[in-house]
């Protein structure tokens, strides 16, 4: 965020006069064009030039990565991607080289993520696991020594320098393995200094009560740690991330976000398309000339897979391995073929032309010669070597090809409309434009009091924020949840119980999406059950079978339950929707999302009023009145 | 000394009442069929002495306030207004003077007829109204004209929206007819004698009042002139009390009385590029239509304005600059030719007004040629795109605007044609300096060991 505000301070020196706004809303594609050049940056380093280049483009395009890019997408995720490859690119160039100099570099866009999004538990995780599995494998190197104690100490000192993070990296279960790492950095060269200095033989019992020392030491601070609450156990995004089924029976906040379910294939196919069938073939490259580096991109690449396995969001931060990794199948398989054509053409053209001064021993010898300089023994060319290879130059021709017109029409179709403006067909093919939140987020900031505070479900949090500018109850931040359950608990409860929590809170307005006369499916109705249910994590006497039809059914017709008919949520949408005509040959009050006609036609309202719906009654908008001055109403006795 | 000067002002009074001009009858038009109240004052004057020069329109105070705009012509030629002097009355009451100076010295009788325009003098009363309540609107004024002169006779007619009178003061003679009222004739009034009436009427007219508008008029010398004006515009007529129901809303098209769905902004035929935004983004709900003289540019508001109902937006387009600068040949100045106000269909309210008159870096000399005073003037300077000075922008304010103010106006500056040189050069400059920088940068060796 202050990355926006520097670049508007900057342009402004400069007598740019661009509006902040503007800034916003191009700097996730500006950042993405700076994370296809650090792509191209990090596979250079892994492997060569060509493979950097095929990366780069390949990230350009992908539309797991566009969906967070495309201008407008003002979303921490956006600088995060560039800063998570750049931070990659750097600790390979440390690794590489075993420089002070990069490895610095390396903490400070590790300092630059940790400000920027809450993932950079996945560098903090990865780094120290690529380390590990370094040192496993008998890889150990006195750069790896020099880039991972320089990246830990310095990264870890300056993510501490958040407000948000604070004394996390030394206190939480997530930074713990980085430490663990470290610590075993430490005693392996420790024990390697020893080893030089003692004989074999007492070493052995020197190695062994070291080993036991420590080890025990460790779980003692461990546990001790975890007992007295220095050590926080792991939070509940972290189990849901490790075990997939763990959010849906525990955290029904986390579950209810469509970003947090499990990928489905398709959606793997749908933002990563080609990539799919190229990753393992670019693993499998990797693992026949294993290198350093190479194993960070096989640990990357297949730990992010897992993680976008969990969580659709997480697609996110397997779309630029994914390239990486599609790139260097793509460019080994190529340039093994391409060297096929180009060994073949040199003799065929010489037999082609008999008049050439060429002749065709001459012409062997070049391509033998071309062979030896590739470092390869001289294979012997085999018939139809040369029309193999141009096969498998078209194919993959054709495949890049395919990918790029997938993306192309992935981009267009799914991740260029703006959400909050919705786009149908008319009867007569006209387009209608339905911009009904932002007519009900101008009206609420034209025409309520400065001061008001405004009750909607969480999801519309940030917009009614930014666009209405209100005080909210609820938004997408949901760290904690349970002021959310609050909100849960007055949507579905009756309305009398409804107006005391919302008194409670201090609620000006309440604001309700209502699909049902356009049609539009995402709406509160539909999201009604996950307000229950995280309700009724915080409040056990809601229970979610209260609102279902006797059949066991979610349904909103005159089969559904009691409660149902008259929570606040119901009332709120169907308030005077009963005598609406919505589809010819219907009866009126037909919702044309649940397709029925609804329950409760009459519904009154005691304690709300309506002071705003919008033109196609997607946003419908409450005030919550006073108590009264005197009455028989349970709010007001008590009051 | 308080006291003299008071007493000297007294004595000029006197001196100007006791002039030979004299009224021989008055009637008065008040038209409040729109927002606003439209009076037009026929007085026949009568002058039996030496030749008067000019004849002073008194107002009262509370008037003199709501006055957006006046005119008047003798005997069908215009007259020159001098800018309004408070002074009091015998009896200490304080009124607005405006003089009147004739074209030519007036011998004989002639016709003086007076337009004047007031804003803001409809109450609506009561204050709030449902969804489908119909609006009513008070309206007080004085049955006299308010005057320095005797008037031997006189009448006000005063035109209505409806013919739907809820109530009138009875100051006999007096005549209901239609939507019409007319009081009169009185007879033998004498100077500073004000009675007051209230008419009580039905009237659906939205009161629209742009409480906010900034109009900005950028001119680049590579060949565009830029319009933007940012709206803060308010329905303030009777507010809608209650709930607003959509349902209620879209059954009955006929029962929201004042709401306002539209405004219509009459734009020259060569504007092009229109735009019309707010905060949040673009606004969809905006259509075109163009006539054979001007287009006709639809701006919806997000939501439907009710009474009471506010909303903010601006809008804006381009034009070629041939169409509004000009270049005076005696002067050697460029001169900018553009209205004050935009033209609208609707009858709008402006409570304050300014415009920003951009011209490009390195202009001066600026001079404001307004066709009525301004309220407040002076320069300001902006900077943005490829400046470094800065350009120079004259500013003004006025308020209290009507329809009647959309007027061409001048701004006169001085420009060098090199000027317009300026922004490429110094891209030229910045490229060229950005790249030799690399060049050099690239060729440097900052190693300490030798390679």
């Amino acid at each position: 965020m202050w990355t926006a505000a520097l670049v508007h301070s900057v342009l402004h020196y400069f007598n740019i006069t661009v509006a902040i706004r503007n800034v916003c809303v191009l700097l996730a594609p500006f950042f993405a064009s700076n994370t296809a050049i650090a792509t191209y940056l990090f596979t250079r380093e892994v492997t060569d030039n060509g493979t950097g280049l095929v990366a780069a483009a390949m990230i350009a395009v992908a539309p797991g990565y566009i969906s967070r890019s495309v201008a407008g997408s003002y979303d921490n995720e956006g600088i995060a991607i560039f800063a998570l490859i750049f931070t990659f690119f750097t600790w390979v160039r440390a690794l590489g080289t075993g420089s002070l100099f990069w490895s610095g570099l390396c903490s400070l866009a590790y300092f630059y993520m940790v400000s920027a999004w809450g993932g950079y538990i996945f560098i903090i995780n990865l780094i120290p696991l690529h380390a590990l599995v370094l040192l496993l494998s008998g890889r150990y190197s006195n750069r790896l020594y020099v880039s991972y104690c320089t990246f830990y100490v310095l990264g870890t000192i300056l993510s501490m320098q958040i407000r948000f993070v604070g004394f996390q990296p030394v206190q939480s279960s997530e930074h713990m393995a980085a430490l663990g790492v470290f610590g075993l950095l430490q005693i392996y060269v420790f024990v390697n200094w020893v080893r030089t200095l003692v004989p074999p033989q007492s070493f052995r019992i020197v190695f062994r009560t070291a080993l036991i020392a420590s080890v025990s030491a460790l779980t003692v601070v461990g546990v001790l740690g975890t007992y007295l609450g220095y050590i926080s156990p792991w939070t509940g995004r972290f189990y849901a991330l490790l075990d997939p089924t763990y959010a849906k029976d525990h955290i029904p906040i986390i579950a209810s976000v469509s970003e947090h379910q499990p990928t489905t294939w398709a959606s793997f196919f749908f933002d990563l398309h080609a990539l799919c069938f190229l990753f393992p073939a670019g693993l499998f490259f990797c693992f026949r000339k294993l290198t350093d580096l190479n194993i960070f991109v096989i640990i990357y690449g297949i730990m992010s897979v897992y993680f976008a396995g969990v969580m659709v969001r997480l697609m996110l931060v397997l779309a630029p391995i994914a390239c990486v990794i599609g790139a260097i199948a793509i460019s080994t398989t190529l340039r093994t073929y391409m060297k096929q054509i180009r060994r073949a053409r040199p003799a065929s053209n010489a037999s082609a032309s008999a008049t050439a001064n060429l002749s065709r021993p001459a012409a062997a010898k070049r391509a033998a010669r071309v062979a030896q300089n590739s470092g390869k023994p001289i294979e012997t060319t085999h018939e139809g070597q040369e029309q193999v290879g141009y096969v498998v130059v078209a194919g993959i021709t054709l495949l890049l090809v395919f990918y790029i017109l997938h993306c192309t029409w992935v981009t267009s179709e799914a991740y260029s409309s703006p959400s909050i403006v919705l786009a149908a067909r008319g009867m007569d093919g006209g387009k209608i434009i339905f911009d009904d939140f932002r007519e009900a987020y101008y009206w609420l900031r034209q025409n309520t009091a400065e001061d008001a505070k405004v009750m909607s479900w969480w999801d519309y949090g940030y917009q009614i924020a930014a666009m209405a500018n209100r005080t909210i109850l609820v938004d997408n931040n949901t760290w904690n949840n349970t002021h959310i359950a609050q909100v849960g608990k007055a949507m579905s409860a009756y309305e009398d119980v409804a107006y005391e929590v919302m008194r409670k809170l201090d609620v000006d307005y309440v604001l309700v999406l209502f699909g049902g006369l356009t049609g539009y499916s995402s709406d509160d109705i539909n999201k009604f059950l996950w307000m229950v249910r995280i309700g009724g994590s915080c409040d056990s006497s809601i229970k979610e079978q209260d609102y279902y039809s006797k059949e066991g059914q979610y349904v909103v017709d005159g089969t559904a339950s009691h409660k149902m008919l008259n929570c606040l949520m119901y009332k709120m949408c169907y308030y005077r929707f009963g005598k609406v005509f919505t589809e010819h040959g219907k009866p009126p009050g037909y919702d044309r999302v649940r397709n029925c006609e609804i329950g409760n036609k009459n519904v009154e309202l005691e304690h709300l009023e309506e002071v705003y719906t919008t033109e196609h009654w997607l946003v419908r908008i409450y005030k919550v009145l006073p108590p009264m001055n005197r009455g028989t109403s349970p709010a007001s006795t008590r009051a | 000394m308080k006291k003299g000067l008071f007493f000297l002002t007294f004595i000029l009074l006197f001196l100007y009442v006791s002039c030979d001009v004299q009224i021989s009858s008055v009637t008065r038009n008040i038209d409040l069929s729109s927002q606003l109240a439209r009076h037009t004052i026929t007085i026949n004057l009568q002058n039996s002495g030496s030749a008067a020069s000019s004849f002073d329109l008194s107002l009262e105070a509370s008037a003199a306030q709501r006055l957006s705009y006046i005119t008047a012509t003798l005997d069908g030629t215009l007259t020159n207004i001098s800018a309004g002097a408070a002074r009091n009355s015998p009896r200490g009451e304080g009124h607005v003077v405006y003089t009147i100076n004739f074209p030519r010295p007036l011998q004989g009788s002639a016709a003086l007829v007076a337009n004047l325009v007031f804003t803001h003098s409809l109450e609506p009363y009561p204050a709030t109204v449902s969804q489908d309540e119909n609006q009513f609107l008070r309206y007080t004024d004085s049955v006299y004209l308010y005057s320095s002169y005797k008037i031997p006779t006189q009448t006000t007619t005063i035109k209505l929206a409806s013919s739907k009178v809820e109530s009138h003061t009875d100051v006999p003679p007096v005549r209901v007819r239609g939507s019409s009222v007319t009081y009169g004739p009185y007879t033998d009034i004498p100077t500073f004698t004000s009675k007051p009436f209230t008419l009580h009427f039905l009237s659906n007219k939205a009161l629209l009042t742009v409480t906010k508008l900034v109009r900005e008029i950028e001119i680049s010398h590579w060949g565009n002139v830029a319009v933007e004006e940012t709206y803060n515009l308010e329905h303030s007529g009777a507010k809608l009390t209650g709930h607003f129901s959509r349902y209620d809303y879209q059954r009955n098209q006929q029962g929201a009385q004042t709401v306002v769905r539209s405004i219509h902004q009459i734009l020259p035929l060569y504007a092009q590029d229109l735009y019309y935004r707010d905060d949040i983004g673009n606004i969809s709900t905006s259509h075109i239509t163009a006539n054979n003289r001007s287009l006709i540019l639809e701006l919806i508001p997000r939501f439907p304005l009710f009474g009471g109902w506010k909303t903010e937006f601006y809008m804006g387009y381009n034009a070629r600059l041939n169409t509004a600068l000009g270049y005076e040949y005696n002067s050697g100045k460029y001169v900018l030719n553009i209205t004050v106000l935009p033209q609208y269909e609707e009858e709008l309210v402006y409570d304050d007004v300014e415009v920003r008159v951009i011209v490009p870096e390195g202009a001066s000399g600026l001079e404001l040629r307004a066709p009525f005073a301004v309220d407040a003037q002076n320069i300001d300077k902006r900077l943005t795109y490829l400046d470094t000075s800065g350009r120079p922008v004259l500013v003004f304010n006025k308020r209290n605007m009507v329809s009647d103010h959309v007027q061409y106006f001048q701004v006169a500056y001085s420009f060098t044609s090199t000027s317009v040189f300026h922004e490429p050069i110094l891209l030229i400059a910045s490229y060229f300096a950005f790249f030799l920088i690399i060049i050099v940068g690239v060729r440097l060796s900052l190693r300490i060991e030798s390679n």
